[in-house]
């Protein structure tokens, strides 16, 4: 529906804004909008609202501007920090990656080691000899990896370190 | 709302070191406008969103964000009419992330039955046709008829075309005016 605004609205308006509806108001105007649907709705919605707005400020209690200044300050100041701890912290995530990566590497490493070694016979000094040397190229096969699992292992964790320190800025 | 102690008001002040970051008003120009326009926002704020308690927080809310926007004012109107915007969009997006809010508080203040309706009855009147109202259409009546803003004031806070507020108004205007003659029939029913 198109709205049928009345040229009267503005000083219908004032007239309820200032206080002089209805008793102050020209007798015209108020004739007006008692024949007007649109200016009557006018007064009864801004006369309730005005009146709402009156009890409003009676119950509104904000806080003083200069604890407000305060609160704002140190939420700026906090913010700052932050934002500058932020790219320190990714290269933070970054190192502890690499290192779990090695970590995880040595560890691998180390089981390879160990598994083999428990298949040794230890009858003789000899044959263990010999069995070192029969396993010193899967040994060297598993150092060789080394980089290897240490790269991928960091490749996995960097990207999750990163987001979970991210994450909870 | 003011329930800051005096200690706190100490640790802020020890805390604060005297090396102020950047923020887009002095501290007097805020504190001037700040007690200017503040219970006002307060009002609207508690009114389109119908929760008090709302109110106190997204009051600070918005004058923080008013305060880190970087942004260039040509006049007060022109700051004033920004942040009723944040402060639109701040309860706006309260709105989208909660239930809807039946604010007791209000209702509470109802006259018991059988009471003659003063002007507690007409308040409550009032707050139950806007909480039957879109909050957008809240926001619009508020700022036309309870702060007398402009068509193209309103229309920079809510974020609508100018040519639109007048026919949006007028629609919430007649919705208002028929929930009002609505609930005073039901009060008038009640006695």
């Amino acid at each position: 529906m198109r709205p049928t605004v009345c040229s009267h609205e503005a000083s219908v308006w004032e007239s309820v804004a200032t206080g002089q509806w209805p008793d102050t108001t020209d007798q015209a105007l108020k004739d007006h909008v008692r024949d007007c649907a649109s200016c009557a709705d006018l007064v009864a919605v801004t006369s309730a609202l005005l009146a709402d707005a009156a009890c409003a400020r009676t119950e509104s209690a904000p806080p003083s501007s200069a604890i407000v200044w305060w609160r704002a300050q140190m939420r700026a100041r906090q913010e700052a920090a932050r934002a500058a701890e932020r790219p320190l912290t990714v290269v933070h995530a970054l190192a502890i990656a690499c290192a779990t990566g090695l970590l995880v590497g040595l560890i691998g490493l180390a089981g390879a080691w160990v598994r083999d070694s428990s298949a040794w016979p230890i009858s003789s000094p000899s044959a263990t000899l010999g069995v070192l040397k029969s396993t010193h190229l899967p040994l060297t096969g598993a150092w060789s990896m080394l980089p290897w699992i240490a790269l991928a292992a960091t490749l996995v964790l960097a990207p999750l370190a990163v987001y979970v320190i991210v994450s909870e800025d | 709302m003011s329930d800051i102690t005096l200690s706190d008001i100490g640790r802020l002040q020890a805390a604060a070191d005297g090396s102020d970051v950047a923020l887009a008003m002095d501290e007097d120009a805020f504190r001037g406008f700040y007690d200017r326009t503040s219970t006002a926002l307060w009002g609207y704020l508690s009114r389109i969103s119908g929760d008090r308690q709302l109110a106190d927080d997204l009051l600070q809310e918005a004058y923080y964000r008013l305060l880190r926007a970087g942004q260039e004012f040509e006049s007060e109107a022109h700051r004033r009419n920004y942040l009723y915007r944040i402060a639109t969009n701040l309860v706006r997006d309260t709105q989208r992330q909660r239930r809807p809010i039946h604010d007791n508080t209000h209702l509470a203040s109802l006259p018991a039955e059988g009471n003659p309706p003063g002007d507690a009855d007409r308040a409550a009147d009032v707050r139950r046709a806007m909480r039957k109202l879109k909050p957008r259409e809240r926001a619009l009546l508020w700022l036309a008829y309870a702060h007398g803003s402009s068509h193209g004031e309103i229309a920079d806070v809510l974020g609508v075309k100018t040519a639109s507020v007048k026919l949006l108004l007028f629609r919430a205007r007649r919705r208002m005016a028929a929930l009002l003659r609505g609930e005073r029939r039901t009060s008038g029913g009640r006695l």
